[in-house]
C-alpha cells in the first residue's frame, strides 16, 4: 500500500480532492489569515495607484490640486471634463494614432521576421549552426545606444515614422523561441505537404504555425506591449516632430510642463485633469487586454526564462 | 552479417535518389537543396547585420573624435583620448558608485522579492483568492516607464501619499524625488522595479512549486510536519535550483536593464546620487553639450561589463543546472 493510499484510508477522502492537505490546526487557520492580509496588501498595492489616477482624472481640476494624499473617490463633483478636454485635443489623439501605428508596425514586422527566422533555423542545413550563432551573438553584445542611433540616421529614417517601427520590431530572444516553436512540430505533418507538393512558404504559414501559434502569440503580444510603452526610441528619433510622438512622450511632455504650474500666473485646472486622462487613456487598454492573454503570456513567461 | 549487407543497400538505393554527382553533405548539396531557405533568410539576416551588427562596428566611434557629418570613415582618430576623458571625468567614479548600487540592490532584494511573494501565494488554499491576487499584481508590469515614473514621483512628492505614510514613521515631509542624500534615490529605484516587477516575476516560481510532488507534501504531512515545516524542508530546496538559475540570469542583465526609469526620474537636483552610466552615456549623445566619441566610448564600457557578467554568470549557471541563457 502506497503512502497515497494509506493517507486517503486514514482520512477517508481524497487528499487530492482539495488539491492540499487538509489542515485545521488553530495555529495554521491563524496563518491562513496572515496569509489572507498579507496577500491583499500586495493587491492593493499593486492596485491603488492606478486608482488614484483613474479617480484623479474623474475628479474637480482645482478641488485635485488642493488635494494631498491618495485619491480614493472623485475629489470634488465626478465630472468627464478631462476625457472631453483630450478628445478635442488633435495633438494627443494624433499621439493615441501613432502609438497603435506603431504597435501595429512592429507587431507585423516583428511576425514576419520571427515566423520567416524560426522556420528557416528550425529546419537541418548546414549553415543551421551558424546561422543561430549569428543570431544569439546579438544577445551576448550590443552596440548601444549612440552608434545604432547612428545607423538610423544614415539610413535616413530619423525624423521619420520608420525610426520607431523596424529598429525594435524583433530580438533575438523572441527569435529563438520561434525556433523552438518550429521545432516542436512534429516532423511527419512537414514531409506530408511536401509530398503534397506544397512549398516553404506554404508550409511555414499554413502547416506549421497553426500547431505552433500559441508562440507566436506570446512573441506578439510581448512586441506589442513594448511598442505600446516605448517613449525612449522615439525620445531621441523623432525628438521636436510632435506630429509623431507616441502617447508616451504626450505624457511626459504634460508631466513636465506641469510641474511648473504653480508659477503660472493664470494657471488652467483643466491641464491637471488632461494628464491623468491621458495616463487613464494610455494604461488601461492594455490592463483590459492582458486577462485574455494571460495564460500565454505566463507559459511563455515560464518557458522563455528559463530554455530562452 | 545479412542486416548489415541491407542497411548498405537502403543506404545506396538513398544515394541514388540525391542528385548525381553530388554527395550529401557537401555544401553544393546543401545549397541545392536548402538554397530557397536561405533566400528566405535574407531578410532575417538584413535585420539583424543592420540593426544589430552594424552598430557593434560602429562602436569605432569610441576611438574618434566622430562628426556625424563626416561619418565613421571620414572622422579623426583619436585612439584611446575619449577612454582617458571619460575615466578621469570627475563625474565617472559617482556614475560607476550609482550604477553598480542599483544594479546591487536590484539583484538583492529585487530579486528576493518575487521569490517570497511566489511562497506566500502557493502557501494559501482558497485558489480563487489567490488567483485573483496573482493576476492583479501582475498589472503594474504592463504600466509603462512613463506612467510608472510620473506616478512615482506624485506619491513621493511633498503631498504624494507615500510621503504621508513615512511621515507616521516620523521622516520630515519632502519632495523625496529631489533629495540628494545618499540612499534615497537607489531606494525609490528598486521600490519601483519591486512594485512593478514582483508580480510578474513570481510566476516562473509559482510554477515551479505547483510543480513539486504532491506525495512529499502528504508522505511528510503523515510524519507530523507542519506548514513551516514542509515549506523550508520541501518547497523551498526543489525550487532552490531554479531560484539560483534565475540568479545567474539576473547578474547578467543587471547592468543592462531597467535604467530608463533612472532617466525619467532623474534631474540636476540629484545627479550626485541618480546618475549612472546609461544616463551619462544619454546626456553625452543627447544632451546639450554633445560628445559622441565620449558617449560610445562610455556605451562600449558598460557593453563590456554587461557581456563579461553575462559569459560568468552563464557559465555558473552551467555548473549549478543545466539550463543556460544562451
Amino acid at each position: 500500500m502506497t503512502a497515497k493510499e494509506m493517507y486517503i484510508l486514514r482520512k477517508g477522502k481524497s487528499a487530492h480532492s482539495s488539491g492540499m492537505i487538509e489542515d485545521k490546526s488553530p495555529l495554521s487557520i491563524i496563518a491562513d489569515v496572515v496569509l489572507i492580509v498579507i496577500l491583499f496588501g500586495v493587491a492593493f498595492s499593486s492596485v491603488i495607484p492606478l486608482w488614484h489616477v483613474l479617480m484623479a482624472s474623474l475628479s474637480e481640476g482645482q478641488l485635485l490640486f488642493a488635494h494631498s494624499g491618495l485619491v480614493i473617490l472623485p475629489v470634488g463633483k465626478l465630472n468627464f471634463e478631462g476625457f472631453k478636454l483630450v478628445l478635442q485635443n488633435n495633438s494627443i489623439l494624433l499621439g493615441y494614432l501613432n502609438t497603435i501605428l506603431y504597435v501595429i508596425g512592429n507587431v507585423a514586422f516583428g511576425f514576419v521576421l520571427n515566423v520567416i527566422g524560426g522556420y528557416v533555423l528550425s529546419r537541418r542545413t548546414k549553415l543551421n549552426s551558424f546561422l543561430k550563432l549569428f543570431v544569439v551573438f546579438t544577445i551576448l553584445f550590443t552596440g548601444g545606444t549612440v552608434p545604432l542611433y547612428m545607423v538610423v540616421r544614415s539610413l535616413g529614417m530619423v525624423g521619420t515614422r520608420w525610426s520607431l517601427i523596424i529598429p525594435h520590431c524583433t530580438n533575438a530572444a523572441f527569435l529563438i523561441m520561434m525556433v523552438k516553436a518550429f521545432e516542436s512540430v512534429p516532423e511527419e505533418t512537414v514531409e506530408a505537404a511536401r509530398m503534397d507538393g506544397a512549398g516553404d512558404l506554404r508550409i511555414m504559414f499554413q502547416i506549421m504555425l497553426p500547431q505552433c501559434f500559441s508562440f507566436a502569440l506570446v512573441t506578439m503580444v510581448n512586441t506589442g506591449i513594448f511598442a505600446w510603452n516605448a517613449w525612449f526610441s522615439a525620445s531621441i528619433y523623432v525628438p521636436t516632430d510632435k506630429n509623431l510622438w507616441p502617447l508616451q512622450l504626450w505624457i511626459r511632455d504634460l508631466v513636465a510642463s506641469n510641474r511648473d504650474f504653480m508659477n503660472w500666473t493664470n494657471p488652467d485646472y483643466s491641464r491637471f485633469l488632461v494628464q491623468y486622462s491621458v495616463i487613464v487613456l494610455a494604461t488601461f487598454p492594455v490592463l483590459m487586454m492582458f486577462p485574455f492573454f494571460i495564460r500565454q503570456l505566463e507559459k511563455g513567461m515560464a518557458q522563455g526564462a528559463v530554455k530562452g | 552479417m545479412t542486416t548489415n549487407l541491407s542497411a548498405k543497400q537502403i543506404r545506396n538505393h538513398d544515394k541514388k535518389e540525391s542528385p548525381r554527382h553530388l554527395k550529401e553533405g557537401s555544401w553544393k548539396f546543401d545549397f541545392k537543396h536548402n538554397g530557397k531557405l536561405y533566400l528566405l533568410f535574407i531578410p532575417v539576416a538584413a535585420y539583424f547585420l543592420i540593426f544589430h551588427y552594424a552598430p557593434m562596428f560602429g562602436l569605432l566611434m569610441a576611438f574618434q573624435k566622430f562628426r556625424p557629418s563626416r561619418g565613421i570613415f571620414g572622422s579623426e582618430w583619436i585612439w584611446f583620448q575619449n577612454f582617458s576623458e571619460l575615466f578621469t571625468g570627475d563625474t565617472f567614479l559617482k556614475v560607476m558608485r550609482n550604477t553598480t548600487a542599483m544594479a546591487f540592490l536590484n539583484l538583492t532584494v529585487g530579486f528576493v522579492a518575487p521569490v517570497i511573494l511566489a511562497m506566500l501565494i502557493s502557501q494559501l488554499r482558497f485558489k480563487k483568492y489567490t488567483r485573483t491576487v496573482q493576476t492583479i499584481s501582475y498589472m503594474p508590469f504592463f504600466v509603462s516607464a512613463v506612467v510608472v515614473t510620473t506616478l512615482a514621483s506624485e506619491f513621493l512628492s511633498s503631498a504624494g501619499a507615500l510621503t504621508i505614510v513615512l511621515s507616521w514613521f516620523g521622516f520630515d515631509k519632502q519632495n523625496w524625488i529631489a533629495n540628494p542624500n545618499i540612499p534615497v534615490f537607489w531606494l525609490i529605484n528598486t521600490f519601483i522595479e519591486i512594485w512593478q516587477g514582483a508580480g510578474w516575476g513570481s510566476i516562473i516560481y509559482i510554477a515551479a512549486i505547483a510543480n513539486v510532488n504532491k506525495d512529499f507534501h502528504e508522505a511528510a504531512a503523515m510524519d507530523g510536519a507542519g506548514r513551516w515545516q514542509r515549506l523550508w524542508k520541501i518547497t523551498f530546496p526543489t525550487i532552490l535550483p531554479l531560484i539560483i538559475v534565475m540568479l545567474t540570469l539576473r547578474i547578467g542583465l543587471v547592468f543592462r536593464q531597467g535604467f530608463d526609469k533612472v532617466l525619467l526620474l532623474y534631474m540636476p537636483l540629484t545627479y550626485d546620487t541618480a546618475d549612472c552610466l546609461y544616463t551619462y552615456t544619454f546626456r553625452m549623445a543627447f544632451g546639450q553639450t554633445v560628445n559622441y566619441g565620449v558617449a560610445t566610448a562610455s556605451g562600449l564600457f558598460q557593453s563590456i561589463i554587461g557581456t563579461t557578467l553575462l559569459i560568468v554568470s552563464n557559465k555558473l549557471s552551467r555548473k549549478f543546472s543545466s539550463s543556460t541563457l544562451i
